[in-house]
């Protein structure tokens, strides 16, 4: 019985030992080039949702201010809480907010939850690789610059 | 006649260059800008601006990224700039990187006696991405994939897409080609069209809970049909980009520019 456990252990440790590998200075080289320094992640950017550019109409329009007050609230208290990584270089609520911004109120939340419905961690391969950027996230402008 | 020859043969030991070359070269590698610009400011206060030292400023402007100071520069060389083909060439590649606008005025200034045939295959790809019944046979296969790809796209229509999306939420994006975000999009709108259905039918539409879930539908169901609509042109403006990138990638030189 014990003989048997012994026997057991003396093949396990054999097997522990036969892929262990000692530390030699080929190993560490290769360890201290794989290692960059830790970046801590940054939160993005975000702005407040301002209407400079648009007519009077949006300035003294209620909704104008609704959408900045629950953008505002979102991203300042639910966003951050979040902690998911975007597969998008300007998140949803950014994009639908620079959106309100450039195209109005409408078709602004429009284009936010269409962004927000296309967003899946493979979103970058139906895009073209210059519309993706160092870290892998989609690029995606609000304006159409034909150029 | 002796003593012609014995100055001729003597002149290029008392001749020193205006722009050390060798030195500009050390300042390139170690990336040393400021210094750069710097002896290059210094040459022009002794000797006043010629046109090697305006060849010189321009390539400066390109280690700078200021492309309209370097298309500038390149006009007050003196054609100096022009007659550096390879210049030429990987100018009018990194530019068309950036835009079209930029690259036609670059080679607007340029006399077409100095265009290599990849200055000419770039501008012929601009033309071509302008008016696509141009000939397009010069392309070479690599490039007339991704031609073709941007061709098949241009014929879209925004509409369409608009119009799929509103049979079946999502098939607009797959009109698109944009296939992964189709699947979310019908799996969000299949859940919240799913959530309205149950609601109504449990509760009634006129409880609160329906109106809240219908809403939230609508929304995703609406924004669906206008983003398809809208993502076309921006599905257009890539596949043109892309194809434009192609080129400038497949034209570009590998020689270094100093």
């Amino acid at each position: 019985m014990y003989l048997n456990r012994i026997f057991l252990l003396a093949v396990i440790c054999l097997a522990i030992s036969y892929n262990v590998n000692s530390q030699n200075l080929n190993r560490d080289s290769v360890l201290t080039n794989s290692f960059t320094n830790y970046e801590y992640f940054k939160t993005s950017y975000r702005s407040v949702l301002s209407f400079k550019e648009r007519s009077i109409w949006y300035k003294i329009n209620p909704l104008s201010y609704v959408s900045i007050g629950l953008m505002f609230t979102y991203q300042r208290l639910v966003s951050q809480q979040l902690g998911s990584e975007c597969s998008y270089e300007t998140s949803c609520s950014e994009h639908a907010k620079k959106s309100v911004e450039h195209h109005g109120i409408f078709k602004g939340i429009f284009l936010g939850f269409y962004q927000f419905q296309s967003c899946t961690s493979k979103a970058g391969y139906d895009y073209p690789d210059h519309n993706i950027n160092k870290l892998g996230k989609v690029i995606n402008p609000v304006n159409l610059n034909d150029d | 006649m002796m003593t012609r020859f014995v100055i001729f043969l003597l002149c290029p030991f008392f001749t020193i260059a205006q722009v050390d070359e060798k030195f500009v070269d050390h300042l390139v590698f170690n990336d040393l800008l400021v210094e750069h610009e710097a002896y290059l400011s210094r040459i022009e206060e002794k000797y006043g601006s010629f046109d090697s030292l305006n060849y010189y400023r321009a390539k400066l402007a390109i280690l700078k990224k200021e492309d309209l100071e370097f298309i500038e520069y390149s006009l007050a060389s003196n054609n100096l700039v022009y007659s550096d083909t390879n210049l030429v060439t990987f100018i009018s590649s990194l530019f068309l990187k950036k835009s079209r606008s930029l690259t036609n005025k670059w080679l607007g200034n340029v006399p077409s006696s100095y265009w290599s045939l990849s200055t000419k295959n770039i501008k012929k790809s601009i033309l071509l991405v302008e008016n696509t019944n141009l000939d397009a046979s010069f392309l070479k296969p690599h490039l007339k994939f991704y031609y073709d790809d941007f061709v098949t796209y241009n014929k879209r229509k925004a509409w369409v897409a608009g119009l799929m999306s509103t049979i079946i939420p999502g098939l607009g994006k797959l009109y698109n080609g944009r296939p992964r975000s189709f699947r979310t999009s019908l799996l969000v709108n299949a859940f919240f069209g799913f959530q309205m259905y149950e609601a109504i039918n449990k509760k009634g539409i006129k409880n609160y809970y329906s109106i809240l879930s219908t809403g939230i539908f609508s929304v995703f169901y609406l924004s669906n049909i206008y983003g398809s609509f809208y993502d076309l042109k921006r599905v257009k403006i890539e596949k043109k980009k892309n194809f434009l990138n192609e080129v400038a990638n497949y034209y570009k030189t590998d020689i270094p520019i100093y």
